[in-house]
C-alpha cells in the first residue's frame, strides 16, 4: 500500500496539477452532476491509463528518463504540445454548446459530438503522463522495484490514492448548466492550450536554441 | 412610442446653478490640496510649479465635470494623462533608483519589484493557503508596497466597485487613449462570446498560480511589460515571454483599440477586470437606464468601452456585472434616459445627488492616485527642460 | 419602507467617501496592521526563506537560509537553499566555505566563490545537494542558491 499512501499525501498536488486540463473542460460541457461525474470518471480513466503506460514505460527507460536531463525535457514538452492541441481543439471546435470559435467545426466536431468521453479519456492520459511532482515521486519510489507488476502496482496505488481528492470536483456540474459558465470553460480551454504550447515550445525549443 | 413627456435639450434639465457648483468644487478643492501635499507643501520653486499646475488641473477637470455635466468626457482626460504620467513618473523613478527599467534576478531577490493590483487574483489562494504572496515585492514601507497596495485596492474596491477600472487603475488611460483616436470604428461587431475572455483568462491564471506557485499572468500575459519593468532576457524562455507581452500590447492595447474604439484590453482580456467585476455586487453605486425614457436608440451599447450593456440589460434597465462606471452611456444618451444611482432608489427617483455622491470617492481616489502621478511626471518634465536631466 | 430605503441608500454612498478618506489617510496604519494580524510574507521562492544560521567570519558574515520546498500543498521535489555573504566590502577576492545546507550539523556542500565576477562553484558533498543553481550580486553582498532534492 506504499503507492496509495504516498498518493494519499501528494493527491492535493496532483489535483492542482490536474485542475487546470480538467475545470476547463467540465465547465465548458454544460452538463449536471451525473454527466460531468461520468466525465470526470473517463478523465480518471484516462489518467489511469497514462499512469499504467508510464509504468511500463518508467520499468524499462527510467535510469534514460530521469537521468538525462535534455530528453526529459524534451519529452515532458511533446506532451505539453499534444495537450496544448487537444484542448484548443476541444476549446475551438464546436460540439453542442456555443463559443467563439464556432465557425472551425466540421467532422471532428461530429466525433467529438458522438463521443465526449474520448477528450476527458485522452486529457486524463495526457495530465497522466506529465512529470508533476508527486508522480516524479512516486517514479523515484517505483525505480526501486525490480519487477513489471510491482511497477504497475504501484502505480495504480498510488492513482487510487491521489483520485480520492477528484472526488468534489463533479460538483462542477452544478454550477455549469448556464450557458456563460460553458463559454467561460471552453475559452479557458483555448488559453490554458496557449499556456501548454508555449511551455512545450520553451521546454522543446529551449534544447534546440539555447 | 416613449418620446412624450421626455426632455429633449440634453444638459439642460440636470444643470446645477453657479452657487451650487461652487459649493460642490470647494471641498474637493480642500481634499485634493491635502491629497496632493500629503500635509507639506514643496519649497523648492521647481515642485511648487508642478504641484501648482498638477493642481489647477485636476480641480479644473472637476469643476468642468460638474458643471456641465459630462462626467466621462473631463474623466477621460484626467484618466489618459494619468497613465501617460504613470509611465514617465514610473520608468524615471526606476531609472534613477536600478539605472534601467530592467527588472533583474538580483532586485527580485531584494523584493524590488512594486506590486501591482492585476497580480491580486492569483495571489489569493496561495495566500490563504500558505500566508505567502507569490509577488517579488516587499510586504511593507516600500513603493507600491504589498500591503499598501491590497488596502488601497480593498478601499477602493468597497467605495467604487469596478470603478476602480475607470478612475483608478493606471494602465486603463493607455487603451482609453488608443481608443479614442478613431472616431469611426473600422471593427464594430464583435461576437459577445468574446466577453466571457476575461473570465476564462481569470479562471486559468488563478489555478496556474496556485499550481506553479508564481503569478503568472505577470511571466507570461501583462502587456503592460512592455512600457513598465521586464526581465533581462537572458534565456529562451524570457525571450518568448517578452515577444508574448509586445504582442500582447500592440494588438490589445493599440491596434484592436484604435479598430474598434474600445477599450479591449480591459473588457476582453484583462483577468483582473472579470475579478474587479465581482466587487460591483458589493457597491452601492451603479447606472440606471429609464426605461420610460429610453428609445432603444442602442448608442450606449455601441459605444461603452468595456462591453457592458447589451440588449438584454438595456431592457432590464441596468447595465452588466462589468460596468466600471466611466459615465460614457450617461454622457452619450440622447434622451438623458441613463444616469449614476445608488441601488436601492430607482431610477425615476434618482437626483443629482447620485451623481455627485458617486463623484467624490470616485475623484478622491482618482487624484490620490493619478494625481501623484501626474505631479512625479510633471516634475521630472519640468527638470529636464530646466537642467537637462530628469533626475 | 421606501423612504427608509432611500435613507440607507444614501447613508451608506455618503459612508463610501468616509471609506474613501480612511483608505488614503489611514493607508499605512492598515497596511502594517494587516502585514502584522495575518502575518503574511513574501514566497521564500523569491526571498530566499528565514536564514537560520549566522556565521560570523570576522570581517564578513556567512547567512545559511532554510531550504526551500515551498508549494500550495505539501513540498516540491526539487527546491533550493540560499546562501548570502554580506557586508559586500569586507569580502575577500575569493572565498571557500563548507555548507551544512539542511542545518543538520554536517556539511552538504563546498561553495568556491569568486567576489569579484562573481561566479561560484559547488563540490557535493551530499546526495540531496543537485548543484549550483545560480549566483547574484545583492545591495551589500553576494548569494548563492544551491539546487536541492528532497529526500
Amino acid at each position: 500500500m506504499q503507492g496509495f499512501f504516498l498518493g494519499l499525501s501528494t493527491g492535493a498536488v496532483c489535483l492542482a496539477y490536474c485542475a487546470p486540463a480538467l475545470v476547463p473542460y467540465l465547465l465548458g460541457e454544460g452538463k449536471g452532476i451525473r454527466s460531468t461525474s461520468l466525465l470526470c470518471a473517463s478523465f480518471l480513466g484516462g489518467r489511469l491509463l497514462g499512469y499504467l503506460m508510464f509504468g511500463i514505460v518508467a520499468w524499462g527507460l527510467n535510469r534514460m528518463i530521469v537521468s538525462q536531463i535534455a530528453l526529459k525535457d524534451g519529452f515532458i514538452g511533446v506532451v505539453y504540445l499534444v495537450l496544448a492541441v487537444t484542448m484548443a481543439w476541444y476549446g475551438l471546435i464546436n460540439t453542442h454548446t456555443s463559443c467563439a470559435g464556432r465557425s472551425i467545426g466540421g467532422l471532428s466536431a461530429r466525433l467529438i459530438g458522438k463521443r465526449p468521453q474520448a477528450i476527458a479519456l485522452s486529457l486524463g492520459v495526457l495530465t497522466g503522463l506529465n512529470l508533476c511532482p508527486p508522480f516524479l515521486l512516486a517514479l523515484t519510489n517505483a525505480s526501486e522495484f525490480n519487477q513489471l507488476s510491482q511497477s504497475m502496482l504501484f502505480f495504480f496505488e498510488f492513482f487510487l490514492g491521489t483520485s480520492l481528492y477528484f472526488l468534489p470536483v463533479p460538483l462542477v456540474g452544478t454550477v455549469n448548466n448556464r450557458p456563460a459558465f460553458r463559454v467561460v470553460g471552453k475559452l479557458a480551454a483555448v488559453v490554458m492550450a496557449v499556456y501548454y504550447l508555449y511551455t512545450g515550445l520553451i521546454m522543446v525549443g529551449g534544447e534546440l536554441f539555447l | 412610442m416613449k418620446l412624450s413627456g421626455v426632455n429633449t435639450c440634453p444638459g439642460k434639465e440636470r444643470a446645477l446653478s453657479f452657487p451650487k457648483i461652487l459649493f460642490a468644487c470647494l471641498p474637493m478643492l480642500l481634499l485634493t490640496a491635502l491629497l496632493l501635499s500629503q500635509g507639506k507643501l514643496p519649497v523648492e520653486p521647481i515642485k511648487q510649479a508642478a504641484f501648482i499646475l498638477t493642481y489647477v488641473f485636476i480641480n479644473g477637470l472637476f469643476f468642468l465635470m460638474v458643471y456641465t455635466g459630462k462626467v466621462h468626457r473631463y474623466r477621460s482626460v484626467l484618466f489618459i494623462t494619468v497613465a501617460v504620467a504613470f509611465i514617465i513618473a514610473f520608468g524615471a523613478n526606476l531609472l534613477e533608483v536600478r539605472g534601467s527599467m530592467i527588472l533583474k534576478e538580483e532586485d527580485i531577490l531584494a523584493g524590488g519589484a512594486p506590486f501591482c493590483h492585476l497580480v491580486i487574483p492569483a495571489v489569493i489562494i496561495p495566500a490563504v493557503f500558505t500566508k505567502t504572496i507569490i509577488f517579488p515585492g516587499t510586504i511593507i514601507n516600500r513603493f507600491a508596497s504589498i500591503a499598501g497596495m491590497l488596502v488601497l485596492w480593498f478601499g477602493a474596491s468597497v467605495a467604487l466597485g469596478r470603478g476602480w477600472c475607470s478612475w483608478v487603475c493606471f494602465y486603463g488611460g493607455l487603451d482609453e487613449g488608443f481608443s479614442r483616436l478613431c472616431r469611426k470604428p473600422v471593427i464594430k461587431n464583435i461576437n459577445e462570446k468574446w466577453r466571457y475572455l476575461p473570465w476564462a483568462v481569470l479562471l486559468v491564471i488563478v489555478l496556474t498560480s496556485a499550481l506553479t506557485f508564481s503569478p503568472v499572468y505577470c511571466e507570461w500575459l501583462c502587456p503592460f511589460k512592455t512600457v513598465t519593468e521586464f526581465a533581462a532576457v537572458t534565456s529562451f524562455k524570457v525571450l518568448v515571454q517578452t515577444v508574448l507581452f509586445v504582442t500582447l500590447f500592440i494588438s490589445l492595447v493599440v491596434v484592436l483599440p484604435v479598430l474598434t474604439g474600445r477599450r479591449t484590453q480591459c473588457g476582453l482580456f484583462c483577468p483582473f477586470a472579470a475579478f474587479q467585476s465581482l466587487t460591483n455586487k458589493i457597491n452601492i453605486f451603479t447606472i440606471g437606464i429609464d426605461r420610460e425614457k429610453c428609445v432603444d436608440c442602442k448608442q450606449c451599447i455601441n459605444t461603452c468601452p468595456t462591453f457592458s450593456l447589451d440588449t438584454d440589460s438595456v431592457k432590464q434597465g441596468k447595465p452588466l456585472l462589468s460596468c466600471t462606471k466611466c459615465g460614457q452611456c450617461v454622457d452619450r444618451c440622447p434622451r438623458q434616459a441613463i444616469q449614476f444611482r445608488l441601488k436601492g432608489i430607482p431610477v425615476s427617483m434618482t437626483t443629482q445627488t447620485a451623481k455627485m455622491l458617486f463623484l467624490y470617492p470616485a475623484f478622491i481616489f482618482a487624484t490620490a492616485v493619478g494625481g501623484g502621478l501626474i505631479y512625479g511626471a510633471l516634475l521630472r518634465i519640468l527638470k529636464l527642460i530646466i537642467t537637462g536631466s530628469m533626475f | 419602507m421606501c423612504l427608509v430605503r432611500r435613507m440607507l441608500s444614501y447613508t451608506v454612498a455618503l459612508f463610501m467617501i468616509v471609506v474613501a478618506l480612511a483608505t488614503l489617510m489611514g493607508g499605512n496604519f492598515f497596511a502594517a496592521k494587516l502585514a502584522n494580524t495575518t502575518g503574511i510574507k513574501v514566497s521564500p521562492w523569491y526571498t530566499g526563506g528565514e536564514v537560520v544560521k549566522v556565521i560570523d567570519h570576522g570581517g564578513y558574515r556567512t547567512l545559511i537560509h532554510r531550504p526551500v520546498f515551498d508549494a500550495l500543498f505539501g513540498q516540491t521535489q526539487e527546491g533550493f537553499v540560499q546562501i548570502d555573504w554580506q557586508p559586500l566590502a569586507a569580502l575577500p577576492e575569493t572565498m571557500e566555505e563548507d555548507i551544512d545546507c539542511f542545518n543538520s550539523g554536517n556539511a552538504a556542500c563546498h561553495i568556491r566563490l569568486d567576489t569579484k565576477t562573481p561566479t561560484a562553484q559547488v563540490t557535493v558533498y551530499n546526495p540531496q545537494v543537485i548543484g549550483l543553481e545560480k549566483s547574484y550580486k545583492l545591495k551589500d553582498g553576494l548569494a548563492v542558491r544551491v539546487l536541492l532534492r528532497r529526500e
